[in-house]
């Protein structure tokens, strides 16, 4: 995936939301876009599905232009996951997960296998969470069901925009472990948004640290705590720095 | 003969324990409460049992059983009296009809096949429906001659602009539905936008109609417009007490106070009380369900 020369301009807007982006991410890793609040990250992961369409610059999957292509087609390859998860209320949890298979003209049998693989590729037994509805299932849950949707129509992409920034700590941790595995198994390329550096250091391959709209650095983890590259950067990772080089060097148990 | 086919149903069903129960308690003093597994069925649980006991009822709590399944199952056996269902689940998952989207022919078709085939009442049932809708802003609905209900909205589409998720665009309950079902709904523009930023995208004026879910909590926050379904495309899904016959004609005041309940439980007050327990202040389901009927005189 590429991203060349990327803008985003929103009308009325002062300020462009992101400017001039260049950003490689090779197939299978899992990039994590970091910065606070209004940096332009999210309107970045924006971009690749198309939710918002850049002013400048353009987007390539497979070297292919994203705007050369259907919306909707783009969209229904591209797996996305979102914090406000919007599970259709009086569809059951294997609906929701099925709603792109189905429309991509998957047959009953193959949708039925691929939702209890996902289920439980996300460690939601299938026989007890296929037939619920979205109000039986607790936050941590619905976030999962979340995860195994964007995963459904096999996607070699998944966009994820802050997806557990909204469950308490111990079930994010366990979420985290859960698309950490995840992404291990399957190789989908990931590109994750989040204001959480602790969130972005567990999970990247490579983080890219966004401020007012603009990439200020592109390093894995470990360098980014060992050479930061501006003052932005160094007070982002902050005065725990230290500590956190040295969980680092601890391995995750799953990893 | 009635006897007799409700015996024959119940060995077949739930073997001996049963049949041993129904000997054990042919309208014993108390009535026993179940519910659900999750948290909206733990408060209903709660509320019910806590009516029951203000009319002087004596009541045993058997909340927190786990899925439709083994809710039933304690029914059958008569290990409880009652619990809180849907109408569409008992519609879908329990008589295996297909979805409805009509909530009298939905209630009305619960009540007559449990009653026929289960020997279980259902009392009246609450307002509150978990489906989903179209919302819009006071003002925008004002402008277009104030619309309340999608018929309303059918024929003004044309000049508004919808956002939605994608699926919504394709899928037979969505826009295609609409347009089957009211006719008109040709929007001016579509805009496929997604689950977060949907309410601050109409708030800005970014689009003019939404896709809701009508348990959101934004939806009351930002006191928005949710059209009335007037001609019945989405399914329903309302909630009320399922009483065992036999425990309801032993003792008939059972009925009153859950019935007295139901009109409260709206989509607004579920949310809230939902809130309560899964929000950061983790109440308790007994607690929560104790300050609301108080609230409203009913403790």
């Amino acid at each position: 995936m590429e991203l060349r020369g990327l803008a985003v301009r929103y009308p009325g807007a002062q300020m462009a939301a992101v400017h001039d982006v260049d950003l490689a991410i090779e197939p299978g890793t899992f990039a994590v876009l970091l910065g606070p609040s209004g940096c332009g990250k999210s309107t970045l992961l924006r971009t690749i599905n198309r939710l918002v369409e850049p002013s400048a610059g353009t987007v390539l999957i497979d070297g292919v232009d994203v705007r050369q292509q259907d919306a909707t087609q783009v969209r229904r390859g591209i797996g996305y996951a979102i914090q406000a998860v919007g599970l259709f209320p009086h569809y059951t949890v294997a609906q929701n997960v099925a709603v792109v298979p189905k429309l991509l003209g998957w047959d009953e049998a193959r949708s039925a296998a691929r939702v209890d693989e996902l289920l439980a590729l996300v460690s939601l037994e299938p026989a007890r969470y296929r037939a619920r509805k979205p109000r039986e299932l607790s936050g941590g849950e619905a976030q999962r069901v979340g995860v195994a949707r964007a995963l459904a129509a096999e996607p070699p992409v998944l966009l994820m925009d802050e997806p557990f920034a909204a469950v308490d700590a111990i079930v994010r941790a366990s979420l985290q472990d859960e698309i950490a595995r995840v992404h291990r198994e399957l190789g989908t390329t990931i590109v994750f948004v989040t204001h959480d550096v602790d969130e972005a250091l567990r999970l990247a391959d490579r983080i890219v640290v966004m401020n007012a709209g603009r990439v200020v650095q592109v390093a894995p983890p470990a360098t980014l705590l060992e050479h930061p590259a501006d003052d932005f950067v160094r007070h982002l990772v902050g005065v725990d720095a230290e500590t956190r080089r040295l969980a680092l060097e601890r391995p995750l148990i799953e990893r | 003969m009635q006897l007799l086919s409700r015996t024959r149903f119940l060995a077949s069903t739930a073997a001996a324990g049963a049949l041993a129960a129904c000997g054990r308690r042919p309208g014993g003093a108390g009535v026993t409460v179940g519910s659900k597994n999750f948290t909206e069925e733990l408060i209903l649980g709660e509320l019910y049992a806590q009516r029951l006991e203000h009319a002087g009822l004596s009541v045993t709590r058997k909340l927190d059983l786990g899925t439709t399944d083994i809710a039933m199952a304690a029914l059958h056996r008569g290990e409880i009296d009652l619990y809180p269902e849907y109408t569409g689940t008992g519609l879908v998952n329990v008589l295996h009809h297909p979805p409805d989207s009509d909530p009298k022919r939905t209630y009305d078709t619960v009540a007559k096949e449990y009653r026929a085939k289960y020997d279980l009442v259902w009392l009246d049932p609450a307002p509150m429906n978990d489906t989903q809708g179209l919302a819009t802003t006071h003002a925008v609905a004002a402008k277009y001659g104030n619309m309340r209900t999608l018929s309303d909205l059918a024929g003004k589409a044309s000049q508004l602009r919808l956002g939605a998720v994608t699926e919504f665009l394709s899928r037979a309950d969505g826009l295609p539905g609409l347009q089957k079902t009211y006719g008109g709904f040709k929007f001016k523009q579509v805009k496929v936008i997604d689950n977060g930023v949907k309410y601050a995208a109409l708030q800005r004026g970014d689009v003019d109609v939404v896709l809701a879910f009508t348990t959101e909590g934004q939806l009351k926050a930002n006191d928005l417009v949710l059209f009335e379904d007037d001609k019945h495309l989405f399914p329903v899904d309302q909630v009320a007490p399922v009483v065992r016959k036999a425990a309801l004609d032993a003792k008939p005041a059972i009925a009153k106070p859950l019935n007295e309940l139901a009109p409260l439980l709206t989509n607004d007050v579920m949310q809230n009380l939902n809130l309560l327990v899964d929000g950061p202040q983790k109440k308790e389901p007994a607690d929560v369900a104790r300050d609301f009927l108080k609230q409203h005189d009913l403790a």
